[in-house]
Formats: structure tokens, C-alpha cells, sequence
């Protein structure tokens, strides 16, 4: 009886924690439209701060705080101003849930160097002996979190309620372009959501800091609860998140006592999805105005890169391909062939992600989960029941194609950010299975995975796979230009830019949508499998969703939407850290910087700008040939 | 005064205004008629602050305000009642009123914020009994009372309507345009922005005709409805649509409405 009391207590603790996160996303969401996946990182940020203060500063505990509430929404208001603000109406809205993905990761990469890998806590505020209240054992920081997610919840809904500047948040939540009428200053307003998010991030960082143990990789567990607690209460819905947090907080505590906790974690993102996809305003959000499906707009329109003169394209991927075959000849003793491979094998993962993120417009921040169904599923089948690796493989490929479908189907109720959410989703509870399941072997990875062989042949040396990846990677790309290239890719832009315009003109969103997903997951199920069987091992985090996230990264970098480009990324992102071990301690924040430079600045990426140089140096080429990436063209077809 | 001097707009790199110019004095109403496309709503965005103009100056009473964001043109006495209703739907109708005189709402007690709601009550008396409910549960007439009282609450001494009859039974026109009527005898300068041109020139002291970003025709609201380019072009010589007596009934009424 009382057990199940601590049980409660516990998870109405951790609960309190998700409510603070789940409100700091309706904030800024309700304000800007924005989805800000930076928000998990201010709760590990602020208690990070808030410790330094105390222990190497010597600070006070109020004094302490203060600083780090001084410190980070100072810091979140200057990020708003200098990268946020100029980019709203200016990157498309897939870009911009990238960038926000951006700031994450270099809050983690900026938190490794700073405070390096160990976790921190800090002895309770007050008394370190328990309170007991009946048979109940209260450790004294429960009350200090409890205490403080009451006092900021009833704070906030009366600030926003009743004064005239909630009125006037709100209003700007609403329909920013008549609160801009009324006199409302509303960038200052979505400055004033993003401080006031971060507040609320440092606060639970600080008072959760006793009860548990924190470092640089908990921001994206943060953030992810959030994100589940908002989405199961309802976005831009306050006091859903309130009661969306803190129901995920007590379910999962008794789910993970009573049941297990790899299934609490599973089965809360199970959940998610499902309402994600049967009830996406939330269990108790009702259906508000347009913010709900945020299609594309007609804003930023994605970059369009200039097409090559198919002659010159032509030349070079001849040459490429001459440069490709001899590749390990010249590599010959350097023992770089190694990372080549890898670099071989997210690229082909990419090359899937590119059709699908930069061509369909769908984003997908759980494209490692397709990765770990292939890897595991060869990976597992080898291990325990002998069967080929070829054989593995397409196994994995049939159960990722489900898969997709279904997340493709899913794609087809659920857009825009809810999309992006259930990807991510899924990418999560690809990885809790991974690390819970027996089969897997947990976290420890799944050893003794034997090499790739086909038929007779094994493939054991690296040159062998060298040239069976290789050549699946240039089989992979010439199918996604093909692909890009033809009306079907046409009709894939097309949604991209407007899916309700491509439905008017016959375009069928549905089938294209669920084949962009398709051909995107059996790419990255091959890459996994193929990951697995070089390392002769798999581990859940080597296809988690930090990989989720650094697949993305290399599409933004290399070029998203340019087909080729994507790889150049793939290159930088992979080829020079595995290369370079100093490189590799500041992998996670040059990851974080490209991808908020790159979203922000240069949105054609490495690939875009320098063909935007070229082009400009000598446009009579591709004013020639405008092939794929002229606008007008589907007009054009459309009165033909 | 509102002045416009050779005001070029558009949107990015594309240009729909190309250098339009109109005064709007206090006490007057202007008519700006023209096709759908024309660059109307566009002219009233660049007079709000929504839309920064590319080239050209605008100043209101002397002051200019070319550039500066929409808090600013409030403040000078501008205010803007949108196309298409654009109340907030989740609040409540008084907080929509209130957050009307959002500029002015640090200067004012909850005493002279509760007689500004009361002034739009008087004008606006369906409001009334709907203070405590949702606007976006209000009907389409009840709303664009709401946005025209919302944009009144700052007490704009010129006041830009786009559209405001668009939708709405003859009856609830009829009311619109009394007040219309009040608002200018009170000494308010209305820019009008009409999808029923008649009905805009005949209640208009002056009027311009705006074709593809640019003023072709101006003159007084009579001169226009008389003018043969603007009937060709515009109203449509014997559309069955614009000429039914219908239309010329309610004219007539309005017109009496205005005390003309
Ligand atoms: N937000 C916008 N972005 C890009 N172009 C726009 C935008 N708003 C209007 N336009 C373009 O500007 C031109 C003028 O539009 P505007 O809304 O001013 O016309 P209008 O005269 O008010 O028409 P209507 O009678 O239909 O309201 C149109 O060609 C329109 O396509
Ligand atoms: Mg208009």
C-alpha cells in the first residue's frame, strides 16, 4: 500500500518535471508556431549552471538560481533575436523544426566541453532525512519540485489568463498579423515565450538536480518527455500540458515498477502515436484555428538548386565512377578504407532521407529506427538462427517496408510537426526495444555477428565490402535521381510546396507520400544491416536517435533536396570524425553550429552554394537545361 | 492628415503597389474601389505598418511614419480593421475589445478602459449581452461588428475599413455604415475599402479608382459613379448583378443613413 504510495509520489515528482517542460513547449508554440526542440536542453543546462554556481562559485542556493535564470534566459533571448527571429518567414516551416533540432544538438555538444561526460547532482536543499507523512517516506526535495511546479503553474495560468499581457500573448498565438494591429509588439512577445520557456527549463533543472543525476545526453530525454507530455495534453493547450505531464510522469513510474521499464518507455510512445495519429490536438486539446496542420507555406520555399547541364553531369559521375573503382587502390595501406565504408553506409541511409525530407518534405527525425530494424533483424537472425546475411537482410528490408507503410499511412492523417513528432517517436521506441529486449542483448549489443557473404563468397576483407557497398550506394543514388527527375518527383515537390494545391491538381499525395517512406526506409533497413555485418556487432546506440539526428545533419550540411549534395555532408560528418579522434570530442557542437549555419544561412548547403557559385560564374549552362528544379515547369505541364 | 506619397509595396521581390498617392483627411471618407488583385488591401497595409513600403513616404498628421512597425502607427492614431474579420477566436469578446486598446491600455485605469468598452457598446449594441462569450462563436455580422469596435477602442482619429460589409445581410451593412456615418461627422478620416463599389462611392466624399497597383481614376464619390472608365471597367455596365434595384434600394437607404 504505501509502496504504491512512493510509487506515486515518485512519478508525481518526475511528473511535476514534464509539466514544467510540457508548458514551456505550449509557450512558444502558442506564441510562434514553433516546435522548440531546444526545450529538454535548458532543464539539463539550468541545473548545470545552477551546480557550477553553487559549488565552484561558491554561490548561495537563491543566488545560485538566480544566476542561472539569469544566465540562460538572457541567453535564449539573444539566440530568438540573432537566429530565430530572422529566419520565421524566411525558412520553410521543415527547416525550421531542423533548426530548433540544431540548437539541441549543440546545447549537447556545447555542454560535453564545458562540463564533459560525468552526470552532476546536488545533496537536498533542506534536510537529507526523508519526512515521513504517514507510512510515506518524502525525501524533502519533493516538496521543493512539488512546491515549485504548483507555484510556477498557478503563477503562469494567472498570468496568462488574467492580466492583459497573457491576453495579449495569447492573442498573438491567435492571429499574430491582428495582434500586430492592435499595437501588440509580437516578436518582442515571441522573445518574452522563449526566455520565459527557459525559465521554466532552469527551474526544474535546478530543483530535480538532488533527485537525480545529470549530464549532456539527459537534454534529449528531456525533451523528448516534454514532447510526448504536450502532444498527449495537447499543443498550445495549458492546462493540457499541465495534466499531460504529470499523467506521463505517475504512468510511467507505476508501469516501470510494477511492469517493466523497458515497456513503460514503449509503452508511453505507443501511446503517443496513437494519439498522435487518431487525436492530434491532444486528449484534451480541442481543435484550434489553423496552427493545427502546419502544411508548408508559401514561405521560403525550400532551395531550389540550379540543375547541371545534363552533359557535364554526365562527365562527372563518369568520372566519379573512375574515381570511385580505384578509390581503395590509392587507399591501399593508409587503413582509411575503414571509414570510407561507413561513410558508404550513411550514405545510403541519407540518399532515402533526402527523397523523403528534402524532395517529399517530410521530415523524419527517427530514420535510425529503419537503420535498427535492418541491423537487428540480419543482425539477430544470423546471430540466433544461422540464416544468410543476404537472406537477414531482406528480412530486415520486408519488416521495415511494413513499418513504413505504416508510419506512411500514419503520414497521410498526421503533418508538419506531427509528423515529425511520430517519427521521432518511433525512433525512441526502435531504440527502448533495442535496449530492453533480451533478444538484443540490451545495451551491451548484439555480438558475434559473422560478415556478409553471398552465396559462397564472404565478404571479410574491407576492399570486398568496400565495392558491395559502394556499388549499392551509386545503384541507391541513380535511382534517386531517376526518381527526382521524373514526374513522379515532380509530383513529389509539388506537395512539398503545397499539399492541398498538389491534391487540386490530381497529384496523389497518399501513394507518393507512402512511397517517399518506403523507399527511404528500405534504404536505411539495407545501410543498418550492412552496419551490423562490417562491425560484426550492434549496439541500440549506435542506431538511436542521436543517429536519427546526425543523418539529418549531414542532409541539411551536404544540401537537402539536391540529391548529390547530401553526400558531401555524409563525408564531413562521418568520414573526418572517424578519421580524427581530437575531431570527434567536438563532433556533437560543429554538428549543432552546421546545422543552425546551414538551415539559417546557406539553406542550399555545401552542395547548393557551390553550385550556386558555379551557376552564377556561368548561368548560360543551366539557364539551358533548367530540367527539375524550374518552378514554373509544373505549371507549365499542368496547362499542357 | 494622412498623407501618401508615391508609395511603392509588394511582397519579397514581387511589386503590387507602384506609386500610389492619396490624402485622407479628418472627417472625410475615401473610397478606394478596384478589381479583386487590384492592391487594395495592399495600400491599407503599407498605412498600417504591416507592409513596409519599398519606396514612396506616408506621414500622418505631419509625423512621418514610412517603415515603422504597426505599435507605432496605433500610437499616431491609425487604426486598421482587416479584411476578413480576424477577431480572436479563443477570447472572449471583451478581451478583444480590450486588447483594441492595447497601445494606450498603460495610460488608461480600469475606469476610462471600462468607458471605452461602453463607447463601442453604444455604437455597436448587439455586442452587449455577448461581452462574456467566445468571438469565434459570434455569428459573421456579430464579428465584424467585434473587429470594427476592437479597431474603435484605440480611438483611431483615421481609421482604415477593408471590406466590411463583405458577407453580411443588407440590415447589418445598413448599421455599418451609419457608423460609418458617426465616426466621420465626429471628425474621423475613413479610408474605405469595398467590394460593393457602389455602395462605397456613394457614401464617399472623395474616391480612387486603383487598377493594378496604381490610382487611374479620383475624383468625388459622385464624379466616380458618374465616371464612363470606372462603370466600364469596374462596376460593369448592365451586369445583372451590380444593377438590380435591390442594390439602388439599399444606396438610396444608406445614403439617407449618412444624412445625405
Ligand atoms: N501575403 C502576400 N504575399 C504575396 N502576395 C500577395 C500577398 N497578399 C497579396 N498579394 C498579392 O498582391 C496583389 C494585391 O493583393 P491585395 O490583397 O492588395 O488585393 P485587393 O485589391 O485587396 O483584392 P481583393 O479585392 O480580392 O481583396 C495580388 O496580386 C496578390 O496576389
Ligand atoms: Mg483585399
Amino acid at each position: 500500500m504505501w509502496e504504491a504510495g512512493n510509487v506515486a509520489l515518485t512519478g508525481l515528482v518526475t511528473g511535476g518535471i514534464y509539466a514544467l517542460l510540457a508548458v514551456g513547449f505550449t509557450l512558444v508554440f502558442s506564441v510562434s508556431g514553433i516546435l522548440n526542440l531546444a526545450q529538454g536542453s535548458f532543464v539539463t543546462l539550468g541545473a548545470l549552471v545552477f551546480y557550477s554556481l553553487v559549488t565552484q562559485a561558491h554561490w548561495s542556493l537563491p543566488l545560485a538560481l538566480l544566476g542561472a535564470l539569469g544566465i540562460l534566459t538572457a541567453w535564449a533571448a539573444v539566440m530568438e533575436w540573432l537566429v530565430i527571429r530572422p529566419a520565421l518567414g524566411q525558412i520553410s516551416y521543415t527547416n525550421l523544426l531542423m533548426l530548433m533540432g540544431g540548437f539541441l544538438i549543440l546545447y549537447e555538444g556545447g555542454a560535453f566541453l564545458l562540463w564533459g561526460s560525468n552526470p552532476y547532482t546536488l545533496p537536498p536543499f533542506t534536510g537529507a532525512q526523508p519526512v515521513a507523512v504517514g507510512g510515506l517516506k518524502v525525501p524533502t526535495q519533493a516538496f521543493w519540485v512539488l512546491g515549485t511546479v504548483l507555484v510556477v503553474v498557478v503563477g503562469l495560468w494567472y498570468g496568462l489568463s488574467r492580466t492583459t499581457f497573457g491576453k495579449a500573448m495569447r492573442a498573438c498565438s491567435e492571429n499574430p498579423m491582428a495582434a500586430e494591429l492592435m499595437g501588440i509588439p509580437v516578436p518582442r512577445m515571441v522573445l518574452v515565450s522563449f526566455s520565459l520557456a527557459a525559465a521554466l527549463g532552469v527551474l526544474a533543472g535546478a530543483v530535480i538536480l538532488p533527485l537525480t543525476s545529470l549530464d549532456f545526453g539527459t537534454m534529449a530525454d528531456y525533451t523528448n518527455q516534454g514532447l510526448i507530455a504536450v502532444t498527449v495534453g495537447g499543443i498550445g493547450n495549458f492546462f493540457g500540458s499541465v495534466v499531460g505531464g504529470v499523467t506521463l510522469g505517475v504512468v510511467e513510474q507505476f508501469l516501470s515498477v510494477y511492469v517493466s521499464s523497458l515497456l513503460s518507455t514503449a509503452l508511453s510512445l505507443v501511446v503517443l502515436l496513437l494519439i498522435l495519429i487518431f487525436r492530434p490536438e491532444g486528449i484534451l486539446g480541442t481543435v484550434r484555428g489553423s496552427r493545427l496542420d502546419v502544411a508548408e507555406r508559401g514561405i521560403g520555399r525550400g532551395f531550389l538548386a540550379p540543375a547541371i547541364d545534363p552533359r557535364i553531369g554526365r562527365g562527372a559521375a563518369l568520372v566519379a565512377l573512375v574515381g570511385l573503382a580505384l578509390l581503395p587502390h590509392w587507399l591501399q595501406g593508409t587503413g582509411l578504407l575503414r571509414a570510407v565504408n561507413i561513410t558508404g553506409i550513411f550514405c545510403l541511409a541519407v540518399i532515402g532521407l533526402d527523397l523523403l525530407t528534402g524532395i517529399a518534405g517530410q521530415v523524419s527525425l527517427g530514420q535510425a529506427g529503419f537503420m535498427a530494424i535492418g541491423g537487428y533483424t540480419a543482425g539477430i537472425l544470423a546471430v540466433r538462427a544461422h540464416v544468410a546475411p543476404w537472406a537477414g537482410t531482406l528480412a530486415g528490408v520486408a519488416l521495415s517496408v511494413a513499418v513504413a507503410l505504416l508510419l506512411g499511412l500514419a503520414s497521410v492523417r498526421v503533418r508538419g510537426m506531427y509528423l515529425a513528432i511520430s517519427t521521432l517517436a518511433f525512433g525512441i521506441l526502435v531504440e527502448s526495444l533495442g535496449n530492453g529486449l533480451s533478444i538484443t542483448n540490451g545495451p551491451a549489443g548484439l555480438l558475434g555477428i559473422p560478415n556478409f557473404s553471398l552465396g559462397g563468397y564472404v565478404f571479410a576483407s574491407e576492399t570486398a565490402l568496400y565495392y558491395l557497398i559502394w556499388g549499392l550506394v551509386v545503384v541507391a543514388l541513380f535511382a534517386a535521381l531517376n526518381l527526382i527527375r521524373s514526374h513522379r518527383g515532380r509530383a513529389l515537390r509539388a506537395m512539398h510546396i503545397d499539399q492541398a494545391g498538389a491534391e487540386a491538381l490530381g497529384v496523389n499525395t497518399v501513394r507518393y507520400k507512402i512511397q517517399a517512406f518506403v523507399f527511404s526506409a528500405v534504404l536505411a533497413s539495407i545501410a543498418g544491416s550492412l552496419y551490423a555485418f562490417s562491425f560484426q556487432y550492434l549496439s541500440p546506440a549506435m542506431v538511436g536517435s542521436q543517429t536519427s539526428l546526425d543523418l539529418m545533419t549531414m542532409l541539411v550540411v551536404g544540401g537537402i533536396g539536391t540529391g548529390v549534395g547530401p553526400l558531401l555532408g555524409v563525408v564531413l560528418l562521418t568520414f573526418l570524425p572517424q578519421v580524427s579522434q581530437s575531431l570527434a570530442s567536438f563532433k556533437l557542437l560543429a554538428e549543432g553550429l552546421m546545422l543552425v549555419v546551414f538551415l539559417r544561412y546557406l539553406p542550399g548547403g555545401l552542395w547548393g552554394t557551390v553550385l550556386q557559385g558555379v551557376s552564377a560564374a556561368s548561368w548560360r549552362w543551366w539557364r539551358a537545361s533548367r530540367a527539375w528544379t524550374d518552378p514554373t515547369r509544373l505549371d507549365k505541364e499542368a496547362d499542357a | 492628415m494622412l498623407t501618401v506619397q508615391d508609395v511603392w509595396a509588394g511582397y519579397g521581390p514581387s511589386t503590387v503597389l507602384q506609386g500610389v498617392s492619396l490624402t485622407l483627411e479628418p472627417g472625410t471618407v475615401v473610397a478606394l474601389v478596384g478589381a479583386n488583385g487590384a492592391g487594395k488591401s495592399t495600400v491599407l497595409k503599407t498605412l498600417s505598418g504591416l507592409l513596409r513600403p519599398q519606396r514612396g513616404r506616408i506621414a500622418v498628421d505631419g509625423r512621418e511614419l514610412t517603415g515603422r512597425p504597426p505599435a507605432d502607427w496605433v500610437r499616431a492614431g491609425v487604426a486598421h480593421v482587416p479584411e476578413g474579420r480576424q477577431v480572436f477566436a479563443n477570447l472572449t469578446v471583451a478581451d478583444n475589445l480590450l486588447l483594441g486598446a492595447f497601445s494606450a491600455l498603460a495610460r488608461l485605469g480600469p475606469r476610462q478602459r471600462q468607458e471605452r468598452v461602453e463607447e463601442v457598446l453604444a455604437i455597436f449594441p448587439d455586442l452587449g449581452p455577448k461581452l462574456g462569450v467566445l468571438a469565434g462563436s459570434l455569428s459573421g455580422g456579430q464579428q465584424q461588428m467585434l473587429a470594427i469596435g476592437r479597431g474603435l477602442m484605440s480611438q483611431p482619429r483615421y481609421l482604415l475599413l477593408d471590406e466590411p460589409s463583405l458577407g453580411l445581410a443588407p440590415q447589418v451593412t445598413e448599421t455599418i455604415f451609419a457608423v460609418i456615418g458617426r465616426l466621420r461627422d465626429r471628425g474621423v478620416g475613413i479610408l474605405l475599402v469595398e467590394q460593393n463599389g457602389r455602395l462605397a462611392l456613394a457614401v464617399a466624399d472623395r474616391a480612387h479608382l486603383l487598377e493594378k497597383g496604381v490610382i487611374t481614376v479620383s475624383g468625388t464619390g459622385a464624379e466616380l459613379l458618374a465616371n464612363q472608365t470606372v462603370v466600364e471597367r469596374y462596376l460593369g455596365v448592365g451586369s445583372p448583378l451590380d444593377d438590380g434595384p435591390r442594390p439602388q434600394a439599399l444606396a438610396e437607404r444608406l445614403r439617407r443613413a449618412l444624412g445625405r
